[in-house]
């Protein structure tokens, strides 16, 4: 089997087709990504936008690290494109964190199965409110937690995604995830006085 | 407070499997297909992006080279004697050399 910089060289000299063997090969993995970071209506396109960067660029790509890593990098700029977009437009809001709505945390915490929290519409709530949260941070803090404390991927891996430096990360990161536990504390508290009042 | 933090924390750890056990979308035949139609629709042309490429390195170092000439000309000129100076030193066989020595050239 061919490697990808094998392929990257053949689509570089003109064969264009060989590029869906990339496509086949890394789709799978950029969908698993892309899937946790946008709604699921748009991951096809999102990820069909990462795909034709990576064939506009592919000139740049060097072969110095796996094809896989340079491809998540792009997928992970796209994703913060996608939220950017979204700000423009006015819909970054997304759903609210409903007051009334269903408790996701208790349905999470309950330790239930994937089986079971696959299930139910406990999931789409609870993906719901997940989503409301996040999109409340800007897109590169939200990348940062998905990626650092959600996922644990290098800090390196997402500074060379977002260009920026290893310090910038490390201090970006540590103000995003200060953020989101605000919005959190600020959600317990008022739970709180519900429960007191 | 220590309630509040234990709480934020269980929420933090709620967040984070929430988002890790969303529903996987798995890419189907028609969205592979449609992905090469647009690229070969576009025909992207990777030589000319080559080109493109080549052309900015050989800007950019020509920029590079007109700022260094224009660095040893300024400083040349700074370096340069007086029009007595170099006469004397003229007289003296070696003002040239000197004027030369220190300006880099």
């Amino acid at each position: 089997m061919d490697s990808d910089l094998d392929i990257v060289r053949l689509v570089r000299n003109g064969q264009v087709d060989a590029f869906e063997v990339l496509l086949r090969r890394h789709s799978p993995r950029v969908f698993q990504s892309v899937g946790r970071r946008v709604p699921t209506g748009d991951v096809e396109t999102v990820a069909q936008d990462v795909f034709l960067s990576a064939f506009r660029s592919l000139d740049t790509y060097r072969g110095r690290q796996p094809f896989e890593h340079w491809l998540m990098r792009i997928a992970l700029r796209r994703c913060c494109d996608y939220w950017r977009g979204r700000e423009r437009n006015r819909e970054s809001t997304g759903p609210a964190m409903d007051e009334d709505g269903p408790d996701w945390m208790e349905l999470v915490s309950r330790d239930l199965s994937r089986e079971e929290f696959d299930r139910g519409r406990a999931r789409e709530d609870a993906i719901e409110t997940v989503q409301a949260v996040l999109a409340r941070l800007d897109p590169e803090d939200r990348a940062l937690v998905e990626g650092i404390y959600f996922e644990d991927r290098p800090l390196r891996e997402l500074a060379a995604a977002l260009n920026w430096s290893l310090a910038k990360v490390k201090v970006r990161a540590h103000r995003a995830r200060r953020k989101l536990r605000a919005m959190l504390e600020e959600k317990t508290v008022r739970k709180r006085e519900r429960g007191d009042g | 407070m220590r309630h509040e933090r234990t709480e934020t924390d269980r929420m933090e750890r709620a967040l984070r499997e929430v988002f890790l056990r969303q529903p996987e979308v798995v890419p189907s035949e028609a969205w592979h297909a449609a992905v090469m139609a647009r690229l070969r629709a576009e025909a992207v042309d990777l030589r000319p992006m080559a080109f493109v490429l080549a052309s900015q390195i050989a800007w950019r170092g020509a920029i590079l080279a007109a700022a260094a000439a224009l660095i040893v000309s300024v400083v040349g000129l700074a370096k340069m004697p007086t029009e007595n100076q170099l006469a004397w030193e003229w007289s003296q066989g070696v003002g040239v050399m000197k004027w030369l020595s220190q300006s880099g050239g």
